[in-house]
């Protein structure tokens, strides 16, 4: 027994709720024989990977969806021992090379060179090549991607691979050309009540439409983040009323304090107490740069348009700092002094004038 | 290393040369005698062997062996003695010109006091307990006889305070003119001021015997005090009394001035008790008047009218001024400085040793009422400047000139006839040795009669010859003053270090270490209690307890910066309570095997060194060992791997008391250790506590340092006294020391290196007071004390820093620094990232000295171990668990890992733990289909509670009931479900929850099959393909190892 979530996920490609022209549009291009490198794209919680599942059965049958797990080990060139777990069917290899952090690179050029030189026995039916899914793209190291480019060239014939990724502007160009990109965009919220919809009947419940859409906007347009709600709220009571309460992330209640926090005192004390907070979400792990927006979400509620600005643009300026850097909470604080900095300032000003 | 001059021991020198003066005046030198005859009367004997007594006390260490030797030295000063004193006796009617020509070689004349010092101190030591208890009797006797009449000292004391009243102002006005002649005679010769000012020394000891005397004996105290008051009454009982014999006579003159000091002292206090109140309320008046008029009084009135002349740097070497009232033309300051830089002193107080009182327009009254009583000059200020222009050219005459000739002028005089033929009768009553200056003249004859030293040649040789004999002495010296620090006589002193020839050899002697809360004292005691204390069940005092004598520890830890005497106390108080001690330093492997082998065995052994000593009493077994580990810190690399943990498990069982000493007990290495351990810190000794010791080394070492330079120097070396006797050895060796300018600037640029600590480095990093003083160089300087941590430093700690600026940009300059850091962590990330070492600089600027600036004031608290790293650590650990569920749900979840942080650890949670909450054990069933269609452990539950827990939250296992969670595991393991993955490297995460007894049993279980599952793992068998049927079919998948000795168990 699954979570809704997991339960009714689609599994091919005609099933799914939303994008159904994209979902032709792959189901044409896996009609043909050849078959390019794939980089799929989207938000969180947008549906990609079921896609990719859709696209691999569509290609291979139902043996695509008997996965195992192995676990694989590398060596780097220091020497050190890397082992690294992979979903895997008999045509199929799942690899989220970002887990061995810096050694990513081994992980790809090993993986990918076992992978494409070991060619098909039995070609009879099946396809000549196997699919390398390699997850999370955009935070592979600038060595690993490049070390990428060159074998999706050269092993072209005997493997495709599908990358995944969030956002396309950390994958370098190179890579970016070599792939047919396909973006999956977050679902409306309108596309998001009617799944939720969906699935409710399925469980043979009675969602009212007022809920469904609190829901879908408090999602903000994740449809797995829906669903665990809509989850959550029937959990909480059932049957549901219009107006129950939507559970909310924690982490995101979290960020919001911090950021009241920041509006209501800034004075090098507080400093301090929202460094707490921020290492805590850190340590949660929050992706610091959904902090940063978070943040400035809260932040730019509440004052006047050139203040917006200020907050925005220096916002911009930490989180591209903390994409360079190594520590990110040293970002985030001069991200919220300067906040501070630059509210205060503000507060005083438009205090002085009021007399 | 620490080397304090204990003023007990004879060994004491005078570090302040104006006193050497008073040697020369006949009475005083005749004092000397006294302190070293062997008296006949017994009045004598009293004060001899209460001086003794009370040195005993002091220096009770003395060993046998010293005894022996200076038995030895006094077999030849005997013979000495003998020799001068058929000299004497014969030229007694010569004796001016005799003395005249003696002086001239006044370099021999070292060696006479050190014979006599050591003849002092072997009486002190043949002198037992017993003989002390007789000199006590005796003295119960004479206070008896003192009952029905006076005493024998009494009537002396009678007879000096007659002499004193009498004599006082003719003495004063007979010393005053003696003064150049003696200065000039220092300035030349200044190898003689040591022998000199040995026997002043004596003297002083002399006196302070009687005070203790006097301060023993309480009838004794109460008569003085009454002839104090009764001068002429006393005095005529003097007239009557003064049948005693010759050489009593003599004593009294000596002791005369010895009384001096205290009887002044006795009548101040008695006039000032006698004041009544309406006195004293006149006297505030008064004073407060005076204080009036102080205040208001103008400056100079001619100032800058007059110029001070060029004098030699030392000509005002021997003197010590009072200044007093507004001098006509020149500031207070410059005035001081002046005599500063002639090698005099200015004093702030009148005491004995002040020379001069330099007065000027209203002089304090009080201090010229004090001046006049103690008889010193006072001059005014032309007299100063002449003074000044006088003795810097008597000073360049007289080194140009023979010194004899110098002395000639000194000795006539100093020595009345009279005063002379006292100490030649005295010799010839009592045969003793003689200290006093015109004995020291014949020894200096008679030894050069008798030794054949090469330095000794002819007076006519001239100035170079001095030097050379100098020099020579300067080596000779350390041989013969030290030969009561030394015992082992076959070592030769001179190839010594001074950190070593100086090395205190009792507590006493430890620099700053006096006070009843020192750590000598604390160290003392706790050793003192130990074993008591081992039989006390103690509890365990607060940390913050500040009166603790750690009774409760079994190990001391003693530290503190180097060179401040840590070993050196520890040593010698283990010497002191007799326990021997074995020692481990750095120097020696320490590694948990040989820790627990050697020294676990030493421990348990008892020591056979008193036999070594020769001693084979019963006491020569000892079991008092003491175990010092010394540079704790040390411990630490891969030789002395797991030591630190070894040695803590000592501490836990040891049967002996253990001493650990580092240096710096804040250190992470340190953490676990010092909750072991009675915490003794050793605090650097203050400048004034290190200049004393050094300059009695100095003048031991006959070299010449002004006191400013020298607390230059101290201050320098940053109050290490290793290293400033390491520093003044150097000096020594130079050949220019006579340079004060030069030394000025050496001692400025002697700078100690000293690796700050994180924490002192990020203090100055943001100090203000510090960057006054810090080029920008200085302050990167301190990023590189630990370019890896600073910059974490900086950081945790720029927020507690308060600024030195407007209140309302205080913010501006907080997230200036917070921008500098953020840039700082870019450049640390290109040096991490592409090797690039070059850029520290670069990110010492941004880390380090910019929020530095922009932050610059002073830090508010306590300065904070980064918490990043704490920090990082947890988020580190959390994303390892977040990648393990990760792992574990991926066949059935979509997403990516951040997507179970932000989405699934919460709902998973409570999917999982709901039904229990809600259904109790009727929910376990529900939970674990939840876990099983996850493919999560048992284990992944704890971690995902723990990834989903915020601060503020309460733990939603708390509210299960344990009984439930107990079911619940026995149900999981034997539902054993087939895992896709091979669960062996999870098992990291421990069960934090108070789980029932059986949770852990199972666990453990699990645990010694792992490696089994992975064998089945790897099977290719083992697909999520054919997991159904498996799981019908046996149940061999990976984890129900457990499950099967169960079955098997239920089979039985």
């Amino acid at each position: 027994m699954s979570l809704w979530v997991d339960k009714h996920r689609p599994k091919d490609l005609m099933k799914l709720d939303y994008h159904k022209d994209q979902a032709s549009r792959l189901k044409n291009l896996v009609q043909q024989s050849d078959f390019p490198h794939l980089l799929v794209y989207g938000p969180s919680g947008a549906g990609k990977k079921t896609r990719i599942m859709c696209l691999l059965r569509e290609l291979y049958g139902s043996g695509a969806e008997r996965l195992r797990q192995e676990t694989m080990h590398f060596t780097t060139p220091s020497n050190k021992k890397i082992e690294i777990m992979t979903v895997s069917s008999n045509y199929h290899i799942e690899v989220n090379p970002t887990d061995v952090g810096i050694h990513d690179r081994v992980v790809i050029m090993d993986l990918v060179k076992n992978v494409a030189q070991t060619h098909q026995i039995d070609s009879s039916g099946q396809r000549e090549f196997k699919v390398v899914i390699l997850n999370e793209v955009d935070d592979l190291t600038k060595d690993a991607q490049h070390a990428l480019r060159r074998t999706m060239e050269k092993y072209v014939a005997t493997c495709r691979l599908i990358l995944i990724a969030n956002s396309i502007s950390r994958v370098i160009p190179a890579i970016r050309s070599r792939c047919l990109t396909i973006r999956v965009p977050a679902p409306t919220e309108n596309e998001i009540v009617s799944v939720l919809h969906s699935v409710c009947k399925k469980e043979g419940l009675n969602l009212p439409s007022e809920l469904a859409l609190r829901i879908a906007k408090a999602s903000d347009r994740n449809l797995r983040r829906a669903l665990l709600m809509c989850e959550a709220c029937k959990v909480q009571k059932y049957p549901f009323t219009p107006d129950q309460k939507v559970p909310e992330p924690d982490w995101q209640q979290y960020i919001r304090e911090t950021a009241s926090m920041i509006l209501t005192e800034q004075s090098p004390k507080k400093l301090g107490e929202v460094r707490q907070k921020l290492y805590e979400l850190i340590i949660h792990g929050i992706p610091p740069d959904m902090i940063f927006s978070g943040l400035l979400c809260e932040l730019v509620r509440n004052c006047d348009i050139s203040m917006k600005c200020q907050i925005a643009s220096y916002a911009a300026e930490y989180e591209h700092r903390m994409r360079l850097g190594n520590k990110p909470i040293f970002h985030l604080e001069a991200f919220v002094a300067k906040s501070m900095a630059i509210y205060k300032k503000y507060v005083e000003e438009s205090l002085g004038d009021a007399f | 290393m620490a080397f304090t001059v204990t003023k007990t021991s004879s060994k004491q020198k005078f570090k302040h040369f104006q006193d050497i003066r008073s040697f020369f005046k006949p009475k005083t030198s005749v004092k000397d005698d006294d302190s070293d005859v062997i008296p006949e009367s017994p009045q004598m004997e009293i004060k001899k062997k209460e001086k003794k007594s009370r040195r005993k006390r002091a220096i009770s260490d003395d060993s046998d062996e010293d005894i022996q030797k200076k038995k030895i030295q006094k077999k030849g000063t005997e013979e000495d003695l003998n020799k001068r004193k058929q000299k004497k006796s014969n030229h007694n009617t010569l004796k001016e010109v005799k003395s005249v020509d003696l002086f001239g070689d006044t370099s021999i004349k070292r060696s006479e006091p050190l014979l006599v010092k050591k003849n002092k101190k072997t009486e002190t030591g043949i002198h037992s307990d017993d003989e002390f208890e007789m000199s006590l009797l005796e003295l119960d006797q004479i206070e008896e006889a003192e009952g029905t009449n006076k005493s024998k000292e009494d009537k002396e004391k009678d007879k000096i305070e007659t002499n004193e009243t009498t004599n006082k102002k003719v003495k004063g006005n007979v010393t005053k003119p003696e003064r150049s002649p003696i200065k000039r005679e220092e300035t030349s010769v200044k190898q003689e001021r040591a022998p000199k000012e040995k026997s002043k020394e004596t003297k002083r000891n002399v006196e302070k015997d009687r005070h203790s005397n006097d301060e023993k004996s309480p009838t004794d105290k109460s008569k003085q005090v009454n002839h104090d008051d009764t001068h002429n009454d006393d005095a005529k009982i003097n007239g009557i009394e003064q049948k005693a014999d010759f050489s009593e006579f003599i004593e009294n003159t000596q002791t005369e001035e010895v009384r001096k000091g205290k009887k002044r002292k006795m009548d101040k206090s008695l006039n000032e008790s006698v004041l009544t109140d309406e006195e004293r309320h006149e006297r505030k008046i008064m004073s407060a008047a005076l204080y009036k008029n102080y205040l208001n009084r103008s400056g100079p009135k001619h100032l800058g009218a007059k110029e001070i002349p060029k004098g030699t740097p030392d000509c005002l070497k021997d003197c010590a001024f009072i200044l007093t009232g507004v001098l006509d033309s020149f500031e207070k300051e410059d005035i001081t400085k002046a005599i500063n830089s002639f090698g005099g002193c200015v004093k702030s107080a009148v005491t004995k040793k002040v020379t001069h009182v330099l007065a000027g327009e209203d002089p304090g009254p009080a201090k010229m009422a004090k001046a006049e009583e103690l008889g010193i000059k006072i001059i005014n200020e032309d007299e100063f400047l002449q003074m000044v222009i006088d003795l810097s050219n008597k000073n360049k005459t007289t080194i140009k000139e023979e010194p004899k000739s110098a002395k000639k002028p000194k000795k006539a005089q100093s020595k009345s006839p009279t005063d002379k033929k006292e100490i030649n009768t005295k010799v010839d009553i009592k045969e003793i040795k003689i200290k006093s200056k015109s004995d020291i003249k014949t020894e200096i004859k008679s030894e050069k009669m008798d030794i054949s030293f090469s330095m000794h040649k002819s007076k006519s040789e001239g100035t170079s010859d001095k030097i050379e004999t100098a020099k020579e002495r300067t080596i000779q010296n350390p041989e013969t003053s030290n030969t009561g620090v030394f015992k082992s006589g076959a070592q030769t002193v001179n190839s010594m270090l001074w950190v070593d020839k100086y090395k205190p050899v009792n507590v006493k002697q430890i620099i700053g270490q006096h006070g009843p809360n020192s750590n000598v004292k604390k160290l003392t005691n706790w050793l003192t209690k130990w074993y008591a204390n081992r039989k006390a069940k103690l509890p365990k005092p607060n940390p913050w307890a500040k009166n603790d004598d750690g009774g409760f520890y079994k190990a001391a830890l003693l530290s503190g910066p180097p060179g401040v005497g840590k070993t050196t106390t520890v040593s010698l108080v283990c010497k002191e309570m007799g326990f021997d001690v074995v020692e481990f330093n750095a120097s020696d492997t320490r590694n948990k095997t040989l820790i627990k082998e050697q020294i676990g065995e030493l421990l348990t052994t008892t020591s056979l060194s008193g036999y070594a000593r020769g001693d084979t009493s019963k006491q020569a077994i000892s079991k008092k060992h003491v175990l010092v580990m010394d540079e704790v810190d040390g411990m630490a690399g891969n030789e002395d791997r797991g030591g630190l943990q070894e040695l803590i498990g000592l501490i836990k069982s040891t049967s002996v008391p253990i001493i650990c000493m580092c240096n710096d007990r804040n250190s992470q290495k340190m953490r676990s250790l010092v909750n072991y351990c009675y915490d003794l810190r050793f605090n650097r000794p203050t400048v004034e506590q290190i200049k004393s010791a050094m300059m009695s080394t100095c003048f031991k070492e006959h070299i010449r340092i002004p006191g400013e330079v020298l607390s230059q120097l101290i201050v320098a070396a940053g109050q290490d006294v290793r290293q400033t006797l390491h520093l003044l050895s150097i000096w020594a060796a130079d050949p220019n020391l006579a340079d004060p300018e030069r030394l000025k600037n050496d001692a400025k640029r002697i700078k100690k290196d000293v690796k700050l600590g994180p924490w002192e480095a990020v203090r100055k990093v943001f100090s203000e007071s510090e960057h006054k003083n810090m080029t920008i160089n200085d302050r990167s300087d301190l990023f590189f004390y630990d370019y890896s941590l600073a910059p974490l430093f900086v950081q945790e700690n720029y927020i507690q820093v308060v600024p030195h600026c407007p209140k309302d940009k205080i913010l501006d300059r907080l997230s200036m620094a917070a921008d500098s850091i953020s840039l700082g962590d870019l450049v640390d990330a290109r040096i991490r990232g592409s090797q690039a070492w070059n850029l520290l600089p670069i990110q010492a600027m941004y880390s380090s000295v910019i929020p530095g600036q922009a932050m610059a004031g002073h830090v508010a608290g306590q300065i904070q171990f980064p918490g990043w790293l704490g920090k990082n650590s947890r988020a580190g650990k959390l994303q390892r668990l977040g990648q393990e569920i990760h792992a574990h749900t991926r066949l059935s979840t979509s997403g990516s890992k951040s997507s179970i942080f932000l989405d699934y650890a919460m709902h998973l949670r409570d999917a999982v733990v709901n039904p229990l909450l809600t259904h109790k054990a009727d929910g376990i069933q529900q939970s674990l289909d939840i876990l099983e269609s996850y493919h999560l452990l048992r284990e992944d539950l704890d971690s995902l509670i723990e990834l989903s827990l915020w601060p503020g939250q309460r733990n939603p296992m708390i509210l299960i009931d344990s009984k439930v969670k107990a079911s619940m595991t026995r149900l999981y393991n034997k539902r054993a479900s087939a895992l896709p993955y091979a669960p062996g490297g999870v098992r990291r995460a421990k069960p934090t929850d108070n789980d029932a007894h059986d949770t852990n049993d199972l666990l453990e279980q699990d645990d010694e099959i792992d490696p089994d599952d992975k064998e089945e793992d790897s099977d290719p068998e083992n697909d999520a393909m054919i997991k159904k049927k498996k799981v019908n079919k046996d149940k061999a998948a990976p984890k129900d190892k457990p499950s099967t000795s169960k079955e098997k168990k239920k089979k039985k």
